[in-house]
């Protein structure tokens, strides 16, 4: 269950799987901000909400790892989970 | 003869025959007839012959067996059509991590749909409308995975060509459909310029969407090492003056030196590394078409430009 004040913020840019991931955090009782583009998660990003991001790694506008960056150049110390669809770890981890 | 001709072929060639004569033209035309058990292929070239009243009263040419060549075009026929299949597998097994990325999309939005759903109802949730909702997202995420196999289907499999109508936009859009995360991955963007209103064309749609595929991935190969300002390729459909469309490809990439223009016709170029891709031009051309004008490959001023065409009248011309 999620804990009280935590958000988790979703961001991808296919918009059933952003419905679907949002409908199942939230039936798992998680508080959830869903984004369908990287850049309108940074517009609206408070770095003062507590709570952790779940993004999407490959997206048209801007990949997960350059949102992570553009996040870290903004001082924020958001914790990350990756989601991606290639079963593989190395564009995960940036290599 | 005549009434030996194939059922087939019997149209063709009493419509010739009689074609030749009212109008007064040579006749040239091939059947086949049945000799025993055997089916032998004739070619007819004969002119008419004008009688008292200036009019034709018969014709007078020569019969000839072109069987051995038939058979010959229709060996050459079945190995081009192997080719090309094999291609489009080659090509496919290029793309293979962005087709699955293609598929995993729409099976992470069931699993995660039915896996909320499931919760839902654990916690004796009584929201109808959001289980109906959740279902509603099944279904098209279902039907939108059945899309993506019936594409790579029609690609994968090896079948005669064929000869339909063909709906050019709707043919660009679901090649665009299975690139696109192929072109997320490359860090390329494509803009396509549907133009409205275009007349309906006919052609192989297996073998033109492999042409259109080959078009863009040589497209993205020349502008792999560019910066993203030039990775960048417009498409856009236009109806010609005869009742055709046109189709543009247009690359902002390296481009080809002068030298090496002529070579981007042959079947087997491809423009960089890899090893030969094919362009498939000549291999969904009538063979009387003349593909040297139905495709096109020039330099521009930063990029390349290819344009084909089709029409309803010539398939792929």
């Amino acid at each position: 269950m999620g804990e009280v004040g935590f958000t988790t913020f979703l961001v991808d840019d296919d918009p059933a799987v952003l419905r679907s991931i949002t409908r199942l955090l939230k039936a798992g009782g998680y508080k959830t901000k869903s984004f369908s583009s990287p850049q309108k998660f940074l517009s609206a990003h408070d770095p003062s909400i507590p709570g952790c991001a779940i993004i999407d790694l490959v997206m048209s506008e801007l990949d997960g790892l350059r949102l992570q960056e553009a996040l870290a150049q903004s001082g924020s110390q958001r914790p990350i989970i990756f989601l991606t669809g290639r079963g593989d770890v190395r564009p995960a981890s940036g290599q | 003869l005549v009434s030996r001709i194939h059922p087939n072929d019997s149209p063709t060639a009493s419509a010739a025959l009689a074609s030749a004569i009212s109008r007064a033209t040579p006749l040239d035309v091939e059947f086949r007839v049945q000799d025993g058990e055997e089916i032998k292929w004739i070619a007819v070239r004969a002119r008419p012959v004008a009688g008292g009243d200036g009019k034709p009263t018969a014709m007078s040419g020569a019969f000839g067996d072109v069987t051995s060549r038939k058979f010959a075009e229709a060996d050459a026929d079945v190995q081009r059509q192997e080719i090309a299949h094999l291609m489009r597998v080659s090509m496919l097994g290029e793309l293979s991590g962005g087709l699955a990325h293609e598929l995993t999309q729409p099976l992470t939005a069931i699993l995660s749909n039915a896996q909320a759903g499931k919760l839902l109802l654990a916690k004796g949730n009584k929201s109808l409308s959001e289980i109906g909702n959740i279902f509603d997202d099944i279904i098209a995420e279902g039907e939108r995975a059945g899309e993506v196999i019936h594409r790579l289907r029609g690609m994968l499999k090896k079948g005669d060509v064929k000869h339909e109508p063909i709906d050019m936009n709707e043919l660009i859009a679901s090649t665009l459909r299975l690139l696109h995360s192929e072109l997320i991955d490359r860090r390329m963007s494509i803009s396509f310029d549907n133009a409205t209103g275009l007349p309906e064309t006919r052609g192989d749609p297996v073998q033109l969407q492999q042409t259109l595929l080959n078009l863009l991935m040589n497209a993205m190969d020349a502008t792999e090492h560019m910066p993203p300002a030039r990775r960048t390729i417009s498409i856009s459909t236009a109806a010609t003056g005869e009742g055709g469309v046109e189709v543009h490809i247009y690359d902002r990439g390296t481009g080809l030196p002068p030298s090496r223009e002529h070579e981007v016709f042959q079947p087997f170029f491809h423009d960089q590394k890899a090893g030969p891709r094919p362009r498939p031009f000549d291999m969904h051309l009538d063979r009387e078409a003349s593909w040297r004008d139905a495709f096109a490959s020039k330099q521009c001023e930063r990029g390349r430009l290819c344009r084909f065409s089709a029409s309803a009248a010539h398939g792929l011309r």
